[in-house]
């Protein structure tokens, strides 16, 4: 979908950088080739722009203008579904009602799924006239707060991606669970955590990871996105 | 910022942490913040501990693996100011992107993942 938006927006001044964050750069490598991106297409094993931007889930989008200032900091950033996408209300009416409270949650802050898209459209049609641009001051309120718990969060998931790359994948759990404790609407950390983990270690988390965004609150998987 | 131990060149932690002692105080990029006492001791070495407190980054231990990551200065927000900082990643085949490259264009950078 990005490559779309790309080739659409591209001959109006649009670049697209598409980053993906994998510890191990081989997860991503299918994924990436088959979107046949003609745009840069990055990988970020050390989970850089988490720390230095804040991105808290996926996918997520930050715009840079010509000058190379941040006019919109990391938000949530929907694709807009498929045209033969399934309705899924049947679906939901048929889950247990706390699952369906949890995913009713975490796409409660969804709203209209084309609006992200129609935004990247309005900017580049329009520049810094865009109702979408925000000023520095904006941009740097807009971003994530970073108290002392979110920067020793992003300490230990460091330290937890060093051990899991260097061949020590049972000793990063718990630097990376210490990580969701202190930082615990950062999804990014427990998303790829558990994607690390080897079924062979046996139960390294206590809580699939559906039950743990049910008892966070389903809501912080998107945070609201105010276009 | 990962080390395996508390005191570090200035060399070091300049590759490292992108952090440059100066006469004005620990700098990155054109941002230079002034340091209360010295960091540097008598065998011209950068105490990392102190160096870490004055800048309000945490320090983690993993005392097993004899590790420590010092994390980003605790602030307001995680954006401190609205500029792009200089940030250059790798392609697929490592190659490497320098973020400045899009200037003069509009870039929207779209993080996603596997998981």
């Amino acid at each position: 979908m990005w490559q779309a938006l790309y080739e659409e927006l591209a001959p109006a001044g649009l670049e697209i950088v598409t980053v993906a964050l994998d510890t191990n750069v081989e997860s991503a490598r299918a994924p990436a080739e088959a979107a046949h991106a003609t745009h840069p297409s990055l990988v970020d094993p050390e989970f850089r722009i988490v720390e230095l931007f804040g991105i808290t889930n996926v996918p997520f989008g930050m715009w840079i203008d010509e000058r190379g200032i941040i006019v919109r900091p990391p938000e949530s950033a929907p694709v807009p579904p498929p045209p033969d996408a399934p309705d899924r209300s049947a679906f939901l009416e048929s889950l247990p009602e706390e699952q369906r409270r949890i995913i009713v949650g975490m796409t409660a802050n969804a709203g209209d799924p084309t609006r992200y898209f129609a935004a990247v459209r309005d900017w580049v049609a329009n520049g810094e006239a865009s109702r979408f641009v925000l000023t520095p001051d904006e941009v740097v309120a807009r971003s994530r707060p970073l108290p002392d718990a979110a920067a020793r969060a992003a300490a230990h998931y460091e330290l937890g991606q060093h051990l899991h790359l260097t061949g020590f994948g049972q000793d990063a759990v718990a630097h990376f669970q210490r990580a969701h404790e202190l930082d615990p609407t950062n999804w990014s950390y427990q998303r790829q955590a558990r994607a690390l983990a080897d079924p062979a270690w046996g139960t390294a988390y206590e809580r699939d990871l559906f039950t743990e965004v049910g008892r966070v609150g389903p809501e912080t998987w998107r945070p609201p996105l105010d276009l | 910022m990962l080390t395996d131990r508390l005191d570090l060149s200035r060399d070091e932690l300049q590759s490292r942490s992108g952090w440059e002692l100066k006469p004005e105080g620990a700098c990155k990029g054109d941002v230079c913040i002034p340091l209360r006492s010295a960091v540097i001791g008598a065998d011209g070495r950068v105490d990392i501990t102190a160096f870490a407190r004055q800048l309000g980054m945490p320090i983690v231990a993993d005392e097993a693996h004899g590790l420590w990551a010092l994390g980003p200065p605790s602030a307001g927000h995680v954006l401190a100011r609205a500029e792009m900082p200089e940030l250059t990643l790798s392609d697929f085949d490592g190659a490497p992107y320098d973020f400045a490259t899009g200037r003069g264009r509009k870039v929207v950078m779209v993080a996603w993942a596997s998981w």
